[in-house]
């Protein structure tokens, strides 16, 4: 029998923000499965459509949410970086929206989205990675 | 490097709890590009799966009402051995009980994206290609 999940120690129900850290994880892989030409069907843009909606609407007080997230140098402006933050993961649902709907995105909005992506996991530091996917290359 | 093929696949999710259901659903979708059916009680799931070739992978949550997961992958595995069933729970003493079962994986929540592109690599894809000519 194939172990997957949690560690034994650490198992317990899923909570409000074990989803959205989870779907929020999801919708970068969605973009960057995006910027990287993998076949989006009909399937695929339904479940980025929902998935953005639901890390839209759920995205609010990240800073309590993400352990270690970076309250360096930007804290002496006016926004604090947590707040940017939260711009930018609201900017990236929208970007997702926008993308599923086949409004255009051409060159400058694909170069904000890759920005906006990297800026967003190295905020996250995304420990372990997405490991094999290939099955996201193909429909 | 040759990709991955997905097949045809039908999964089926049953889980009550809608914020984690439509969580799997949509990396599920995500995953293969097919359409994946849910539900939130076990005997909703059971007469579905009951019909022809209507489910190749259940994934069912160990707590839902109606019948559990436990006894829904027992009823799924006497009718229809082929089917793989993975079971789910916030709770890691009913593994023993899971394997005993027969189930196929036991996911231990909480749970991740990763966990559930592994399910999709080991019974989707990696099985696709055991059976290729």
């Amino acid at each position: 029998m194939l172990l997957l999940g949690a560690d034994s120690e650490k198992s317990r129900e899923m909570d409000l923000d074990d989803i959205f850290l989870s779907r929020l994880t999801l919708l970068i892989v969605m973009m960057k499965a995006h910027i990287e030409g993998y076949p989006m069907g009909k399937v695929r843009k339904k479940a980025v459509l929902e998935n953005a909606r639901h890390v839209e609407s759920e995205c609010i007080d990240l800073g309590r949410l993400v352990p270690g997230l970076k309250t360096g140098p930007e804290k002496s402006q006016s926004m604090d970086f947590d707040h940017v933050f939260y711009q930018r993961v609201k900017l990236l649902a929208a970007m997702s929206i926008a993308i599923v709907k086949d409004e255009k995105v051409e060159n400058h909005r694909k170069k904000s989205l890759k920005e906006n992506l990297q800026i967003i996991c190295e905020a996250l530091t995304l420990h372990g990675g997405i490991q094999n996917a290939d099955f996201l290359k193909v429909a | 490097m040759r990709c991955a093929i997905i097949p045809n696949v039908k999964i089926a999710i049953v889980e009550d709890d809608v914020l984690v259901r439509n969580f799997v659903v949509n990396t599920l979708e995500f995953s293969v590009n097919r359409e994946v059916v849910a539900f939130e009680d076990g005997f909703e799931a059971l007469h579905h799966i009951s019909s022809d070739n209507c489910a190749d992978i259940v994934i069912a949550d160990i707590n839902i009402p109606q019948i559990d997961g436990i006894e829904l992958l027992q009823k799924i595995k006497k009718k229809k051995p082929e089917i793989i069933c993975i079971l789910t729970s916030g709770s890691s003493d009913l593994e023993k009980q899971a394997g005993d079962s027969g189930a196929d994986a036991f996911l231990r929540k909480p749970y991740t994206v990763n966990d559930l592109f592994k399910i999709v690599q080991t019974f989707v894809v990696e099985k696709n290609k055991e059976t290729e000519p």
